[in-house]
This record gives C-alpha cells, structure tokens and sequence, in this order.
C-alpha cells in the first residue's frame, strides 16, 4: 500500500473481533469478495447473514452461495470490478425487504443441514 | 449412529474454512445425538487445550504427528507418483491406530475430511468392511494448477506443474 495512490482510503484492520466484524458487517454499504477460485465461500455467507449487500466473483461456488441476492463480475477483470463496484454504489442500498431476502438466503446454508444431508448419504449407502 | 471422523488437522480454534467446515459438520452431527470419535494429527495444536475443546462435541483421538512441509520431503516426492500434499499425511502412526481401533470398537460410518487423506481409504478396506465417506474441500487439482500459472520461480513453477500432473 505505500507508496500508492489510494493509501489514504484504505484502511488495513488487521485482526478484529468477531462483535467488531459483525458490526462492519452490518454496516457495510457493499461487500466486495473477489476470489479467482473458492471451494465454497464462508466469508460471503458471514456477509449475506448480516444482509449485506453483496458483490462477489461469478465463478466456482460463489454464484450458487448468493443465488439472486448480490452481484457477481468476472475476477479476472479489473476494470469489470471497478465498474461493478461504482454501478451497485449509485444504486439505492438494499432496503428492508432485499435484506430479509440476503439474510433467508443465508439461513438455507447451516450446519444442522450440512450435517441432516450427510446423515442422508450415510443412510443411503448403509 | 457411531461414526469415525479422520481429519488431518484439529479443527479448532475454526481460525479458517478447512476447520471451519470439519469442526461444523461434526457439531451439528452431535447434535443430531451421534456418537463421533475424531482422530487427527496434532501438527502446532495444544493437545490439551484441543482435546479439551473437542471432547465437547466428539471423542477426540489427537495423535502427535507433525506434517509441515520440508525441502527434504519434497525433493524426496519427485519420486512418489502422490502428490506432495498428500503423501506429508501418509503417516504409520495413523494407519496403526486405525487397525487398532477398529478391531476394538464397531463403527456404523468412516468420514473421511479433505483429499489429501483419501490414501486411509485402501488401509481402512483391508481392515474392516464399514463403509468410508470421502468429503472434499477444494478441486486440489485446480489450486496447484494456479499456482502453477501464477508462480513466476522456475524451480517452484515446475515443481507445482508436476504436482499438478500427480
């Protein structure tokens, strides 16, 4: 970052808490995640449970983690991202109801279900 | 149910996706009133601090291998037709305590966590006939492949193209 251009606008946090996360979380205007490959995308789903508005990378598992509730763009493209990022800022922020969408679409990822479909694969093959 | 759960690391503290993942799913079959007996390697984990802390959601069984790479092993992998990150895991220690443990106790399912410990397959074959679940965290394959791409050392570049072969 030194030396940069932008080293004044962004801000390296370094380790936080997770009540300090949850508050960025919550406060956030956009959540940018641009990963070139993910195996499923933990930090979006951290995001999404907080209603987040999300813009994430149109490629591997993202796209299947936010569904139709956030924006996706190529990673591999800057430009893209920079345009994206300045696209979804001029628009309106989610209001109540997208939230209430980000934040259900969330709670269809959970640990209870993850661990009921895996007792169906063991019930299956036993 | 009384599941055997193998993972190549202690998952907790859940300080990333891998741990975080393996440590879920092995709450929330807890939950669901399962029997979970857990085995993985120590690596840098505090034994006690781990064994506590699992022993709230399973039976943990920490065996005290480190799997650190090392310039030694890897050179010595240009050799083995398994990938680097594989064959690191392939310990005797885990393999012994398996036969071990198996001929003792009688499990409904094996979990396997993460590709590089699909090798326990074949010894876990051999000993017993319960079935063995494999889950993957990530396309391995794809990963090194990238790295590959992106690594601009010729040394390490060809190093990772042949792990990416592998």
């Amino acid at each position: 970052m030194h030396g940069c251009s932008i080293k004044n606008n962004v801000f390296l946090l370094g380790n936080i808490s997770d009540a300090e996360f949850k508050y960025l979380l919550n406060e956030t205007e956009l959540f940018v995640y641009i990963p070139l490959y993910e195996g499923f995308g933990l930090p979006v789903l951290e995001a999404m449970a907080a209603g987040a508005e999300i813009l994430t990378s149109s490629t591997t598992s993202l796209p299947e983690v936010i569904g139709n509730t956030g924006h996706t763009v190529n990673p591999e493209s800057q430009d893209k991202v920079v345009q994206k990022i300045k696209e979804i800022l001029k628009e309106k922020r989610l209001d109540g109801i997208k939230r209430i969408d980000v934040i259900s679409r969330a709670r269809a990822f959970s640990w209870g279900k993850s661990a009921q479909q895996h007792m169906n694969i063991f019930k299956r093959i036993l | 149910m009384k599941i055997l759960q193998i993972s190549p690391q202690v998952p907790v503290p859940t300080i990333d996706g891998g741990k975080l993942s393996v440590s879920g799913v092995t709450k929330s079959l807890h939950k669901l009133g399962h029997h979970i007996a857990f085995v993985c390697y120590r690596k840098e984990a505090d034994y006690e601090l781990s064994s506590y802390q699992l022993s709230k959601f399973c039976e943990p069984f920490i065996l005290n291998v480190q799997t650190g790479n090392s310039i030694f092993g890897a050179l010595i992998n240009l050799f083995s037709p398994i990938p680097y990150n594989a064959s690191k895991y392939k310990q005797r220690e885990l393999k012994s305590f398996l036969i071990d443990d198996l001929a003792k106790n009688k499990m409904d399912i094996i979990q396997v966590e993460h590709l590089h410990m699909g090798w326990i397959a074949e010894v876990l074959k051999k000993v017993s006939d319960v079935p063995v679940v494999l889950r993957s965290q990530n396309l391995e394959t794809s990963i090194m492949k990238r790295y590959t791409n992106a690594q601009k050392n010729i040394a390490l570049k060809l190093f990772a193209w042949l792990q990416h072969k592998k």
